[in-house]
């Protein structure tokens, strides 16, 4: 490689190159509340686009994202008593 | 961010920051039950990962290859105690209840948080939190790949409409990241359904899941929900009406190689 990081295991394999690596970067998981929408905003992340993927393995994809504020912003909805995860991405 | 260690790919997008959850892999989760097989019904496997405390949320990753058909059915907590529900099936006879033969899955566990290791580099972020320690190798995503929704339909006069080739052949999206096996991350894969409608409503549903080979991620019908044993998936009485819907996903695929 001419430029990045590349983490190496104990027997010297490349476990991770920026270079190969795409589709943001992992900043939180998210639990849906019984209750209310969960709501989380990434002002580190300030002109960059975030997505949001069911990370338990269901197929509830109602996650909303919005950069209305000038960084992303992540709205979970309610759920209807299970348990429901969710990762969200920044790119 | 205002200062810190941010890495950008030659694509322009972010992969390491130190505002990130810093979730690198912390090992594999556990089998505590077994895949089982009643009446056509398919009893899914249980798996389970114990968290350092109940604070953490761990991304998990399933294994996809070219053996196996696996799908996610959830997960969830009690206390720190993760248990992570999947469909694992071998990929040869998957068509047939007879034939359906058990596969066991592989979950890979990715978590925040320190290691014990005595090498690697850590991260901090503005809180003074470590937010990655890389002695262990964070979820490197080496692919995103998207299938669209389908919407098919077969008449009892066996004439097709739409995408029903979908339902019939399973659906395909080519990676082109050279993966030979995929720790595969978000995409939905649980009881994406098929249904075959009597009287309104849906008496049998096929589940789906993913396998991948020959540079292909497909996501091919493997079980089906209904009261008899089958013979093969399209074992079905006829004069049926059958509806095929399958939602859009997103699924990111990184290269397990060297998660062990």
């Amino acid at each position: 490689m001419s430029h990045g990081l590349q983490v190496l295991d104990a027997a010297g394999h490349v476990t991770w190159d920026s270079n190969t690596s795409v589709g943001g970067v992992l900043v939180d998981m998210l639990q849906a509340s019984t209750s209310t929408a969960v709501v989380r905003t990434y002002p580190a992340f300030a002109g960059r686009s975030a997505r949001v993927l069911q990370a338990d393995g269901t197929d509830d994809m109602s996650a909303t994202v919005d950069t209305a504020l000038g960084f992303p912003r992540v709205t979970i909805p309610v759920t209807g008593g299970w348990q429901a995860f969710y990762a969200v991405f920044c790119l | 961010m205002s200062y810190g260690l941010r890495i950008v790919n030659p694509a322009g997008e972010i992969v390491l920051d130190a505002d990130a959850s810093g979730h690198t892999y912390v090992g594999n989760a556990t089998v505590t039950g077994a895949q089982t097989k009643f009446l056509s019904q398919l009893s899914p496997w249980h798996l389970e990962w114990v968290a350092p405390d109940t604070s953490v949320v761990p991304m998990f990753a399933l294994r996809a290859d070219s053996a196996s058909v696996v799908a996610g059915g959830g997960a969830y907590r009690t206390g720190s105690v993760w248990t992570i529900i999947v469909h694992c099936v071998a990929l040869a006879g998957c068509a047939g209840y007879a034939t359906l033969a058990n596969y066991t899955p592989t979950v890979y566990v990715f978590a925040p948080g320190a290691h014990a290791d005595s090498h690697g580099l850590r991260l901090f972020n503005s809180a003074g939190g470590i937010s990655y320690d890389l002695a262990r190798p964070p979820l490197g995503v080496r692919e995103v790949v998207t299938f669209p929704a389908r919407a098919g339909y077969l008449s009892t006069a066996g004439v097709p409409s739409g995408d029903w080739a979908a339902y019939a052949d399973g659906d395909a999206v080519a990676v082109t990241s050279g993966l030979t096996a995929a720790a595969i991350v978000g995409a939905s894969t649980g009881y994406r359904l098929a249904q075959w409608v009597d009287t309104g409503e849906p008496d049998i549903e096929w589940g789906y899941g993913w396998t991948l080979s020959a540079g292909q991620l497909r996501r091919v019908r493997f079980w089906r929900s209904d009261g008899r044993p089958y013979a093969s998936l399209d074992d079905y009485p006829a004069q049926t009406d059958q509806e095929l819907h399958l939602p859009a996903c997103t699924a990111y695929l990184a290269d397990p190689t060297y998660l062990t």
